[in-house]
């Protein structure tokens, strides 16, 4: 999986692409544990590259979801294909993520609802 | 693994759903044979199967664990927690494929049989 980063403000937005398993979600936790550590707790992940994901991939964000609660930031997805997004809702992922249809409604949403 | 196996799938010309959900059901039990059957011991080695016929493509996926140890965690397994980071691979599988099934393998180990049927390969949206 690739990770680039682009920052608008204070939130840090990924863009994802390739595959999401064991390692590349081990990859992703490393990128955002760098992130908290410079203290930036809100963070967007657009998943528009993302063409695969399996349960450890799903495992991973929600690692990073709780570790972004914790750290008391907001974490949002927007940009999920057709497959993604359906296994995001045979898991029921989709009641506990935050996710917007296009990376724009997503950070506009940051304007309403800012990180605690 | 997964590199390997989306070559061969596009060269057989399944189309984009079945490959999908084949590579997906594959990765779960590959993980799954990785970290619970072999332990993540460098000196075991998982064998992935594939047979196509004109109705229906079967991979199976065996370990070098312990296949009784393997068929316990299966029946114990309890539904993921919402916000657990793991036990979500065999719902999957069970959800992506058509049938599976769970066998002792030749090695003594965990070998999970995975079946698609050909004509069901548009039930998935991508």
């Amino acid at each position: 999986m690739d990770i680039k980063q682009r920052d608008r403000g204070s939130i840090a937005i990924l863009d994802l692409s390739g595959r999401m398993d064991l390692s590349s979600g081990t990859m992703l936790k490393e990128h955002i544990k760098k992130l908290f550590e410079k203290n930036v707790t809100s963070i967007h992940l657009n998943l528009t590259g993302v063409e695969f994901i399996n349960s450890s991939g799903l495992g991973s964000l929600v690692s990073i979801m709780k570790e972004t609660r914790l750290a008391k930031g907001r974490l949002t997805l927007s940009n999920l294909a057709n497959y993604v997004q359906e296994i995001f809702e045979i898991t029921q992922l989709s009641h506990i993520f935050e996710i917007y249809a296009t990376e724009e409604e997503a950070l506009a949403s940051y304007q309403s609802v800012p990180a605690n | 693994m997964l590199d390997d196996l989306s070559a061969l799938l596009e060269r057989l010309e399944l189309g984009r759903e079945m490959k999908h959900k084949i590579m997906l059901v594959v990765s779960e039990a590959f993980t799954n044979a990785y970290l619970h059957g072999n332990r993540e011991n460098p000196e075991t080695k998982i064998k992935i199967g594939l047979t196509v016929n004109e109705t229906e493509i079967t991979v199976d996926i065996s370990d070098e664990g312990k296949e009784r140890e393997g068929l316990k965690n299966i029946e114990n397994k309890k539904p993921a927690a919402l916000f657990g980071e793991n036990g979500r691979g065999i719902d999957l599988m069970r959800h992506y494929a058509d049938k599976v099934r769970f066998e002792r393998g030749t090695k003594g180990g965990l070998k999970v049989i995975t079946t698609f049927f050909r004509e069901n390969i548009n039930e998935v949206k991508i």
